[in-house]
C-alpha cells in the first residue's frame, strides 16, 4: 500500500548487498508478497526468513539430504521442498508441520506448485522424468508427462531423432526443468536436447515441441509474472528471452544473450518484479556477480559485483528492487537500493529543487477571505461520501486478478485447476510469530 | 505517568498551544480553527431520539446501551483495547497494572503486574495471544495473556513510552515515546530494529496501516508523519494550518485515510495522498488529553471518541453529525475501543470515575 507514496523515480534495480542472512542455503526463493525468503539447506532443513526483521520465522526439519528446490504456494501458506532424498514435502507454515510427502523413485531436482492450487505439484527427477502430482482426493495421483514422438510430421520441424528407451520403446526421458505458465493452464518443460515441450496442464497432452538450442540442455526456465515472456538458461551459456504465445503455445525468440568475451556460464536466472529486467548469476569461480539485462532491448544494464564467494542461486523480489543471491558457503545476500532521505517529505508543501527558482506569488495568495464563506465551502466539500472499508477486504497484488482473458477452452482449464478447492486461500498469509514461553530474567542489565 | 498524569508534563506544550490557538484566532488566519467555535456552545447535543427499529443494515443511528461497568483500577485508565478475536478486553492504567476482562460477562480474567511505572497504552497481537504494554518505566513488555507471564522486555526508549501498536503480521511493534522518537521492534528477538527521530515533541500515537508497509505517527509538535516501514523513510507530513497539538492518529480500516484528533476539539479524516481534510468532526471537548478516537465499522459507519465532558461521542462518518452520546462516566473519557466483530464499545475514564463501561448496540431494542 505504500507504493503510491514511494519515489517513483527511484532506482529500479538494486546496487549493493544491504544485508546477509547467515544460513547454509543452496537455493533461496521469495514468496509472492516478498515478505519472506525460504532457503533450502545442504543439511536438508528449510528455513523461512522474515525479511523485515531478518530473523528466522520457521525451521523445517524433514529431509535427510540436501534440498534441491523450493516453491511457495500462491498465498504463502504452503511451502514445497524437494530433496536428493527422493522426496517432495509440502509444509504447512501455519503449524510448521508437513502436510504431504510425495515419494519418488529417484532424487528430485525440482518441483513447483501450480500457480492457483497448492494441491497440484509439478516435479522433475534426476532421471529426467516429469510428473504432475494431483493431491486432491479422488484423482489419479501421479501422471508422467511424455514426450510423444511424432508419428507423422505435424507441421512442426521435428526432424531430429528422439532417443528411445530400448526396453519400453517409449521416448527416453530427457526433461530437465518444468514450469507452469503463470496462468496455470500450460506446462513448459525444458529438455536435455534443447527442446521446450509445451503441455496442457489439464489433459497432460503434448501441444508443441519447440527447439530452442542446438542440442544443449536447458538448465533453467523462468516466466515473468505476466506469463508473456520466458527466459531460459542452457548449457551453451546463452540466456534466451522468448515471447510466449499462450494460445498457440509457441515461443518467439526475442534476445539471445551471452558473454562473448568471458563465455560465462550462468547459475540461475530471474525476472524483476515488473518484468523489465532479466538477471543471471555468473558462475564465476572467484567472484559473486549478477548481470542485469533490459528485457526490451536485451542490453546489459549493469553488472552487480558482490563479495568474493561464488554464486549458486539468484532470485528477484516480486515487487521491490531487491535480489537474493546465494553463495557457495550458503550465505544469502539481500541486495537492495540505497534509500536517499526524502527531505521534502518532512514538511508539507515542500519540494526539493535542483536550482534556485524565482517565486511568483499567486494572485490571491494573501487575500483575506470571508470566514463564513470558507466554512460554507468546506461543509460542501466534506459532503462527499468516503469509503473507509470494513477491515475485512483485501486488495491482492494485480497478478492475482482472475485470469478471465482466456478463451472458453481456457475456462475449462481454470475450472479444472480450481476443482477440489484449495485451503491456501488467506491472502497475504503470515505464519504466527511464536515467542518462547520463558520468564525473562528481570533487568539483565 | 500515564495519559492523564501527563497533564503535568504536558503543561508546557498545552499552554503553548493554547496561546497559539488564540493567536491564530486574533490574526483571523484562514483556518479550520473556527470550526469548533459555533459548535462549542451547545456542547451537549440532545441525545438523539432512537428511531423506530429499521432493518439492521439501514439503521440511521446507533443505539448503544450501557451493559457492564468494570471497576478495579485504582488510578486513571489510559487505554482499553479489544482482542482481535473479540473475546477479551485489555485495559491499562496509571496504577501500573494491565487488566484483562471478558467482553461478554464483564468479569475480570487476569491482572498483569510487573511494570515499575504507570502505563499509557496496550496493544494485542493479531492472534490474541500476546499483549504489549507501554510504560513510563521506559520499557515495553510483551505478555502471554493466558499465562500472565512477561516474554520480552523491550528497552531502548530514553523516556516514557506513550503509545504502542503491532503490525498486522504481528512480527513488529511500533512505539512512540516522550523521547520524541518512534521505534520499530523485532517482536521475536525483542530487539529494536529502527529508531526514527520522528518528531520534536513527545509522540502521542503510532499506528500501522492494513498491510504493515506504513506507519503513521503524531506528536505534540502538531505534525502527522507517514513512514515507510521497510526503510524508515519519512514519506509524508500532514499538518493543519493552525498547527494544533496532534493527540491521536490512526489509519482507516482500508488504509486509505487517516483519522487524527487534535487538541482544538476536532477530529479530522485526512486523505493523505492529496493532503486534504475530507471530514471534520466536532462537538466533543478535547483540549488537554490524548484521547483515543476510532472507526466503528461493524454496523453503521461511525467515528467514536471520548470527551473531556465525560461523554462518549458517536458521529456519522459521512454526515459528520453527532448521532449518539453515551453518558455515565463522571470524568474525562480518555479511551474508547470498538469491538472487531460486534456492535460493542468500551470506554474508560479518569480519577473521579475509574471505571470501564461496555456498551452494546443490539439494534433490536430501540423501542424499549
Amino acid at each position: 500500500m505504500n507504493i503510491e507514496l514511494l519515489n517513483p523515480f527511484g532506482q529500479d534495480f538494486p546496487e549493493s548487498v544491504g544485508s546477509t542472512l547467515e544460513d547454509c542455503a543452496l537455493c533461496a526463493r521469495f514468496n509472492s508478497t516478498g515478505r519472506f525468503v525460504a532457503a533450502g539447506r545442504s543439511d536438508g532443513w528449510v528455513t523461512v526468513w522474515d525479511l523485515e526483521t531478518k530473523g528466522v520465522l520457521r525451521s523445517l526439519e524433514g529431509h535427510p539430504k540436501a534440498i534441491t528446490s523450493i516453491s511457495w504456494s500462491r498465498n504463502s501458506k504452503y511451502l514445497l521442498s524437494t530433496s536428493r532424498d527422493w522426496n517432495c514435502v509440502v509444509w504447512d507454515l501455519a503449524s510448521g508441520d508437513r502436510r504431504e510427502t510425495i515419494r519418488f523413485d529417484a532424487p528430485v531436482v525440482g518441483a513447483t506448485f501450480h500457480p492457483k492450487n497448492s494441491k497440484l505439484v509439478l516435479a522433475t527427477l534426476v532421471t529426467h522424468q516429469t510428473f504432475l502430482v494431483d493431491l486432491r482426493s479422488d484423482r489419479v495421483q501421479r501422471s508422467e508427462l511424455f514426450d510423444v514422438v511424432p508419428a507423422e510430421p505435424s507441421g512442426n520441424d521435428m526432424e531430429e531423432v528422439v532417443p528411445r528407451d530400448s526396453s519400453s520403446g517409449r521416448p527416453k526421458p530427457t526433461m530437465t526443468v518444468a514450469r507452469f505458465s503463470p496462468n496455470g493452464k500450460n506446462i513448459y518443460v525444458g529438455t536435455s536436447q534443447g527442446i521446450i515441450l509445451a503441455f496442457n496442464a489439464r489433459t497432460k497432452q503434448l501441444q508443441n515441441r519447440i527447439k530452442v538450442t542446438n542440442n544443449s540442455s536447458v538448465k533453467h526456465m523462468e516466466f515473468d509474472r505476466s506469463g508473456k515472456y520466458v527466459a531460459t538458461n542452457s548449457n551453451d551459456r546463452v540466456v534466451r528471452i522468448f515471447q510466449v504465445n499462450e494460445a498457440t503455445q509457441t515461443l518467439e525468440l526475442l534476445h539471445r544473450i551471452q558473454d562473448m568475451v568471458g563465455r560465462t556460464p550462468w547459475n540461475g536466472i530471474s525476472w524483476s518484479g515488473d518484468g523489465e529486467y532479466v538477471i543471471a548469476g555468473a558462475a564465476h569461480k572467484a567472484a559473486h556477480t549478477i548481470y542485469v539485462w533490459d528485457k526490451e532491448s536485451g542490453n546489459l544494464q549493469r553488472i552487480l559485483e558482490g563479495p568474493k564467494e561464488p554464486l549458486v542461486d539468484v532470485h528477484w523480489h516480486p515487487q521491490r528492487p531487491v535480489i537474493a543471491s546465494v553463495t557457495t558457503s550458503g550465505l544469502i545476500h539481500i541486495w537492495s537500493t540505497s534509500t536517499a532521505e526524502n527531505w521534502s517529505a518532512f514538511a508539507p508543501g515542500f519540494e526539493e529543487l535542483e536550482e534556485n527558482v524565482e517565486y511568483v506569488e499567486r494572485e490571491d495568495e494573501f487575500d483575506i477571505e470571508d470566514e463564513d464563506e470558507i466554512l460554507r465551502r468546506k461543509r460542501i466539500e466534506e459532503d462527499f461520501d468516503v469509503d473507509i472499508g470494513s477491515g475485512d477486504e483485501r486488495d491482492g497484488p494485480p497478478s492475482k486478478a482472475p485470469g478471465r482473458s482466456g478463451a472458453s477452452a481456457g475456462e475449462v482449464d481454470d475450472a479444472w485447476a480450481a476443482e477440489g478447492g484449495d485451503d491456501d486461500d488467506e491472502e497475504d498469509f503470515f505464519p504466527p510469530v511464536v515467542l518462547e514461553d520463558f520468564l525473562e530474567e528481570e533487568d539483565v542489565f | 505517568m500515564s495519559r492523564d498524569g501527563h497533564s503535568e508534563h504536558e503543561n508546557d506544550p498545552e499552554n503553548a498551544n493554547g496561546t497559539e490557538d488564540e493567536d491564530d484566532n486574533d490574526t483571523s488566519s484562514q483556518t479550520t480553527e473556527e470550526d469548533p467555535q459555533p459548535y462549542r456552545e451547545p456542547t451537549p447535543p440532545p441525545p438523539p431520539p432512537p428511531p423506530a427499529a429499521p432493518p439492521a443494515q439501514q439503521r440511521q443511528k446507533p443505539s448503544y446501551k450501557h451493559r457492564f461497568t468494570l471497576s478495579g483500577h485504582t488510578m486513571s485508565i489510559s487505554s482499553v483495547k479489544f482482542s482481535p478475536d473479540g473475546k477479551l478486553l485489555a485495559s491499562c492504567a496509571a496504577d501500573k497494572m494491565v487488566k484483562i476482562w471478558s467482553t461478554f460477562t464483564g468479569q475480570i480474567v487476569r491482572t498483569l503486574e510487573g511494570h515499575a511505572e504507570g502505563l499509557s497504552d496496550v496493544a494485542w497481537s493479531g492472534d490474541s495471544v500476546y499483549l504489549a504494554s507501554a510504560s513510563d518505566d521506559k520499557t515495553i513488555r510483551i505478555w502471554n495473556v493466558d499465562l500472565g507471564t512477561v516474554l520480552k522486555t523491550l528497552r531502548g526508549h530514553t523516556s516514557y513510552v506513550f503509545c504502542v501498536n503491532y503490525n498486522p503480521q504481528s512480527n513488529l511493534l511500533v512505539s512512540g515515546s516522550y523521547d520524541e522518537s518512534v521505534r520499530i521492534w523485532d517482536v521475536a528477538r525483542g530487539k529494536c530494529l529502527k529508531n526514527l527521530a520522528a518528531h520534536s515533541d513527545p509522540v502521542t500515537a503510532v499506528h500501522f496501516n492494513r498491510d504493515g508497509t506504513m506507519i503513521v505517527s503524531c506528536s505534540i509538535d502538531g505534525l502527522i508523519r507517514i513512514w515507510d516501514t521497510a526503510s524508515g523513510q519519512c514519506l509524508k507530513t500532514l499538518v493543519d494550518d493552525a498547527n494544533p497539538v496532534a493527540s491521536h492518529v490512526k489509519f482507516s480500516p482500508n488504509g486509505k485515510y487517516i483519522l487524527a484528533s487534535t487538541l482544538d476539539n476536532t477530529i479530522r479524516l485526512w486523505n493523505y495522498h492529496s493532503t486534504r481534510v475530507l471530514k471534520t468532526y466536532v462537538g466533543h471537548v478535547n483540549t488537554r488529553f490524548c484521547i483515543f478516537s476510532c472507526f466503528s465499522v461493524t454496523g453503521g459507519k461511525w467515528i467514536i471518541s471520548g470527551s473531556e465532558d465525560g461523554k462518549v461521542f458517536i458521529w456519522d462518518l459521512q454526515t459528520r453529525e453527532v448521532v449518539q452520546t453515551l453518558e455515565g462516566h463522571k470524568d474525562t473519557v480518555l479511551s474508547v475501543a470498538t469491538h472487531p466483530i460486534q456492535n460493542i464499545v468500551a470506554s474508560a475514564s479518569m480519577e473521579k470515575d475509574l471505571t470501564i463501561r461496555i456498551w452494546f448496540d443490539t439494534g433490536d431494542d430501540n423501542e424499549a
